[in-house]
């Protein structure tokens, strides 16, 4: 059976290629999504990780635990010891390095040299490996065993070796303790060290934090640890976890990791444990929950459309072979048997595909590596990519899935025999789709816009969530699938009145092919009714995808400019009188302005201006001693703000060079936000404010504005109760040099507008080395942007999303068309011999494609417009900043579009070429022939 | 060659198809004369080459040599779109399988051929007209696949003839029908040549036809046989 199976699929070798197509698309991309997920929260982690290092110079991987209380329990000392040694498997991370710091309980001394500036109580201790990670100031390490007299060199650090006025060679004898032998313990000041390399993560505390002598480990532990002298001994471990190989399936081990140690002990009191790792693992776990939604709901729509196509091959597979089927059955073949046929035929197909798609999906998640945008690839450091479990689990759900949309059509197709399917070639093909007798259009397109309407009344709430990391209502995306899909087919629906109206109106002015083509066009909807739908279905996918990476990205970029407000943004540390002050309480506040000379001449630059900015600021609102506080207030020179500033004209009008304009025109005029007005504020009306602690100045209100540079509207912010609202913002915008007139000169920012890069900045930086309080570059931003996760996701899944949709549609296409030309060979020869030419017969085509493909492909385009028009607002929301800013602007690019446009192009000109080929090849005489049954 | 008796005249005409490694004659030294306004019958046994001499009858096909003069023009000289307007025009064909267009009723059908040859007078009427000659006014509005296979027929050659062709080629025109309608549909042709005076080449394999005819060739293995 399974060679009859075989020679049946390569006797169909084009459709069975299709769908082969499909099936590959299908498990490599469902392969693909737990991997590149992984790998983008890898690198997350990686990033996030070493981003900590930088900043805290600190090793995350180390957990630490200080004991006060087993004293003189030497046996749970060495067991706990013991224990974290092994501690890999609880971790999941090897242990790079167990450090012991074990230190007796403070002895008794006394000392060869009497001084009495010095306590003579000391601790001897040991720390594992002290000797390889230090320098020796002076002296030696400590000795592996007393000399010839029984005295040990110990050493000390700096800072106790100082403090403690200790001195080199001197003889120090323990009064109370002696050696487990009885022997006397005596020690001798052999070394003072510093640490080899500060950034060694050693180091978890400095050289200076040990204020006791070191003396060497085996030693020690002979001495203090095998009972005989009773010594109380402090133990602490700090285990260093390599991490170079973290995996991120063990995150949620090693958070669990403290919990587990403090279990291991009974929690008890006198344990402390400590580690730095977990509220970096804490943030990385609340952004893996989001990644992976919002990457499982960016792929649902493209592996519905691989289901639908394959859906869509294998039923014209099946219709081709409704005749082999009625004959193998009418020889006596059970229906269990038919359905064995292509329960084998789709594992044949399913079994390439796995071995095909495995390897593309890796391939896949490699290229999505490399992709810095929509469409747009760099070469960077190699994703780490690996087969995982769950990728393997994703492909065979989706083998499975797909055999399932192969074989379960066979068991209405099974049924026919010899005589019903010739009585069904009989029946009309007039009726309507199943779709349309269930209104299943509109069923779907209220379904949606009922979505859309819930969900644009609880904006705040999605808000919310987004804030809180959760991820966007997964809803949300399936009602905008659902929306294309609700809004292709009703347009399928209407579609067909506006040919029938079109071909009436001119119905005597056809010529014979035109009128053929229409009335072909017409009344064999339900054959066209698929490759329709599937046009439709995937060029809005294409076009919604592209324009929600452009829109998410272009709004990104476009808050994030506007929230910084130039291109650099530079404030020096000043120097005031503080130090005159504390002698002094009286003198008022001073600040030393530096030079800014120095900014302004910087050669890179092609505008720099000063900009107070103070979020602190206060109004006085009317007659009511009432005052609104945290007002944004800000201190500009009109001109050079205007030329320095990133503003888009758009935000408000008339253009925002009239408002500059008309503040330049008095000293003390001021622009207000929009939301003064609630308080009866008007134009001309005086306003009372200030920065800070200064005194309330006079300005006269000469506009009002919705939107100002860097100032947002209205900020989400964590409330007392952990729940975060939305609060208005308030600006006050004044002359920069009334108010330094009024306030002296305060602390302000440099705004800076490039020539080009702003890389004169960083050579600036590195010559002058300023005292920089804040430093924001906003092309430094913007690239931190795009490396953030959920983007790099988003922007590759869409990606993946229009590639595959482009291939599909491609290949649906070509299909189709080649099909109904095979299948209508004959009609053609007919024509032929009935004394129609080549050319018209062409013409009859191109009509054809014209009103199912054209048309197809432009209400394809339309939805998914309308589609990002309708829904791009909401899904926005879920990458937006705390700082909801701009209004949303649904960006398609040209480029996209035109990229759109030629693989249509090609591939409908692919199509016609092939369909002409096919004509011109055609004899008619041959043609005709194949009606001979 | 001007013989105003005989619509058309081949001279020596052989046609070769190219198998594997030899040329194999379908047809050789065909030599026949068909009757202006007469039914002519081709007869022969399935792969006589009877359908490959219609082809080439009715500028469907090209012979390998020999020429074809169609009411005194060479066929074979003739460009495709010449050939193709002559089809329009002044041939009408009537093919063994049903080749109706399946989208179209059986009115539209034979309203399509006057719509194809840009008839000048009232289509609609015309087309009725043709329906009725071959008795099926009542199912006008039919599509073909609601017609029995011999009502498809009677639709076909309807269509074959409504734009009043000089001649009507009918390959195998009873072939797939049954004894009552086969002869329906050769007393149709019968009535065609004495009401519409048109030309009738026909190919068949039916022996119990050829009385109805006014001429008959013969064939066998790609060469005449007996001609009358």
């Amino acid at each position: 059976m399974i060679r009859f199976v075989i020679r049946k699929m390569l006797n169909k070798k084009w459709m069975m290629l299709s769908l082969l197509i499909g099936n590959i698309l299908l498990i490599s991309i469902a392969a693909s999504n737990p991997m590149y997920t992984d790998a983008v929260l890898k690198r997350t982690l990686d990033y996030s990780l070493s981003n900590y290092i930088e900043n805290s110079n600190r090793y995350p991987f180390l957990i630490k635990m200080v004991n006060s209380g087993y004293a003189r329990d030497y046996n749970k000392i060495r067991d706990t010891e013991r224990m974290l040694e092994n501690s890999e498997e609880q971790m999941g991370l090897p242990v790079k390095e167990l450090i012991c710091y074990y230190s007796t309980q403070t002895l008794s001394t006394s000392s060869t040299l009497e001084r009495k500036d010095r306590r003579d109580d000391l601790s001897l201790a040991f720390l594992t490996d002290l000797s390889e990670h230090v320098t020796m100031v002076e002296g030696t390490v400590p000795s592996k065993k007393p000399d010839a007299n029984g005295v040990i060199d110990v050493a000390v650090s700096e800072r106790f070796y100082q403090g403690w006025h200790l001195l080199l060679g001197e003889e120090i004898t323990v009064n109370n303790y002696t050696q487990p032998n009885g022997d006397p313990i005596i020690f001798r000041i052999g070394g003072v060290f510093k640490e080899d390399d500060l950034n060694d993560p050693y180091w978890v505390n400095s050289a200076s934090y040990y204020s006791v002598c070191f003396m060497d480990p085996d030693l020690f532990r002979s001495w203090f640890m095998a009972g005989g002298n009773n010594v109380s001994i402090q133990s602490s471990w700090y285990v260093l976890y390599d991490y170079t190989d973290i995996s991120i399936e063990d995150v949620p081990r090693i958070r669990q990791m403290p919990q587990y140690l403090s279990d291991y002990f009974n929690a008890s009191s006198f344990i402390r444990i400590t580690n730095y790792y977990d509220s970096i693992l804490e943030e990385y776990q609340k952004s893996e929950a989001k990644v992976r939604i919002t990457f499982i709901v960016l792929q649902i729509p493209v592996l519905v459309l691989l289901a639908a196509f394959i859906f869509m091959v294998s039923n014209q597979l099946l219709d081709m072979e409704e005749g082999e089927i009625s004959v193998i059955k009418s020889r006596g073949a059970s229906r269990g048997q038919i359905i064995g046929i292509y329960l084998i035929q789709s594992l044949v197909t399913v079994g390439v595909s796995l071995v095909i798609g495995i390897p593309l999906a890796l391939f896949l998640v490699r290229m999505l590596g490399a992709s810095s945008g929509f469409l747009e690839f760099v070469s960077r450091k190699a994703m780490d990519v690996y087969l995982s479990k769950e990728a393997w689990t994703y492909a065979i759900a989706a083998a499975l899935f797909s055999i399932l949309t192969m074989v379960i059509p066979v068991f209405r197709h099974s049924r026919v025999s010899i005589v019903n399917q010739k009585q069904k070639r009989n029946v009309r093909r007039l009726e309507q789709p199943l779709w349309q007798r269930l209104f299943l259009d509109i069923i779907l397109l209220g379904a949606s816009i009922y979505g859309l309407f819930t969900f644009n009344n609880q904006k705040e709430i999605l808000a919310q969530a987004v804030l809180e990391g959760k991820a966007l209502d997964p809803m949300l995306f399936v009602s905008s699938s659902l929306f294309m899909v609700g809004a292709g087919l009703f347009l399928l629906r209407v579609l067909p009145y506006l040919i029938r109206l079109i071909f009436w109106i001119f119905r005597n002015k056809w010529s014979p092919a035109l009128y053929t083509s229409f009335v072909r066009v017409i009344r064999t909807r339900k054959q066209q009714g698929f490759i329709m739908a599937f046009l439709v279905m995937t060029i809005a996918l294409g076009v919604f995808d592209a324009s929600a990476a452009r829109t998410i990205h272009r709004n990104d970029e476009r808050s994030l400019q506007y929230m910084t407000g130039a291109d650099i943004v530079v404030e020096e540390k000043w120097e005031d009188n503080s130090r005159l002050r504390e002698d002094n309480p009286t003198l008022p506040l001073e600040y030393y302005e530096p030079d800014y000379g120095r900014y302004a001449s910087l050669q890179g630059a092609e505008s720099v201006t000063k900009v107070y900015v103070s979020k602190t600021g206060t109004v006085e609102l009317g007659t009511a001693a009432s005052k609104l506080y945290n007002v944004r207030v800000m201190g500009i020179n009109t001109q050079e703000f205007g030329h320095t500033a990133w503003f888009d004209p758009e935000l408000i009008s008339p253009h925002w060079y009239n408002y500059l304009n008309a503040m330049a025109q008095r000293s003390d005029a001021v622009l207000v936000s929009s939301n003064f007005k609630q308080y009866g504020f008007k134009i001309n009306d005086v306003i009372y404010y200030k920065g800070g602690d200064q005194n309330l100045i006079k300005g006269v209100i000469y506009g009002f504005v919705d939107y100002w540079p860097s100032y947002a509207l209205s900020d989400y912010r964590k409330g007392t109760d952990g729940v975060y609202v939305e609060q208005e913002n308030f600006l006050v915008v004044g002359n920069l040099n009334e108010q330094q007139k009024r306030w002296g000169i305060l602390p302000y920012q440099i705004w800076i507008k490039n020539k080009k890069d702003s890389s004169y900045i960083y050579d600036f930086i590195r010559e002058k080395n300023p005292p920089l309080k804040s430093f924001k570059d906003l092309s430094e931003e913007l690239i931190a942007h795009t490396n953030d996760a959920v983007m790099q996701g988003t922007y590759g899944t869409l990606t993946v999303g229009w590639i595959v949709a482009m291939v599909v549609c491609s290949v649906g296409f070509l299909i189709y068309w080649i099909l109904s030309i095979r299948s209508r060979e004959l009609q053609f020869g007919i024509f032929r011999a009935m004394g129609m030419s080549m050319r018209e017969i062409i013409s009859m085509l191109l009509n054809e494609q014209l009103w199912i493909s054209f048309v197809s492909i432009a209400t394809g385009a339309f939805v998914g417009w309308l589609t990002s028009k309708l829904f791009m607002p909401l899904i926005q929301i879920a990458y937006s900043s705390s700082e909801s800013a701009l209004p949303l602007e649904v960006v398609s690019l040209a480029t996209d579009n035109l990229r759109l446009g030629i693989v249509v192009g090609l591939i409908v000109a692919v199509c016609i070429a092939i369909l002409i080929w096919i004509i011109r090849k055609m004899k008619i005489a041959q043609a005709l022939k194949l009606g001979e049954d | 060659m001007e013989n105003n008796d005989y619509i058309i005249v081949t001279k020596g005409i052989g046609r070769s198809f190219r198998t594997q490694d030899e040329d194999f004659w379908a047809l050789k030294e065909i030599d026949i004369e068909v009757p202006r306004g007469k039914l002519t019958i081709l007869r022969g046994r399935s792969g006589s080459g009877k359908t490959t001499l219609m082809n080439i009858l009715g500028a469907l096909d090209y012979p390998t040599e020999g020429t074809v003069y169609f009411q005194g023009e060479d066929l074979t000289a003739m460009s495709e779109d010449k050939r193709t307007k002559l089809r329009r025009t002044d041939i009408g064909f009537v093919f063994q399988s049903v080749a109706l267009i399946p989208i179209m009723t059986a009115l539209e059908n034979v309203e399509f051929a006057l719509r194809l040859t840009k008839y000048e007078g009232d289509r609609k009427q015309r087309a009725m007209e043709c329906l009725h000659l071959v008795g099926l006014s009542a199912r006008a509005d039919h599509m073909p696949p609601e017609l029995s296979g011999g009502e498809q027929q009677r639709v076909a050659i309807a269509r074959a003839i409504a734009h009043r062709p000089e001649v009507l080629f009918a390959d195998e025109p009873t072939g797939a029908l049954d004894t009552v309608s086969g002869l329906t549909v050769v007393k149709i042709f019968q009535e065609l040549t004495k009401q519409e005076g048109v030309t009738i080449v026909m190919t068949t394999h039916d022996v119990g036809l050829m009385e109805l005819a006014d001429r008959v060739y013969e064939l066998e293995g790609g060469r005449l046989t007996h001609g009358e």
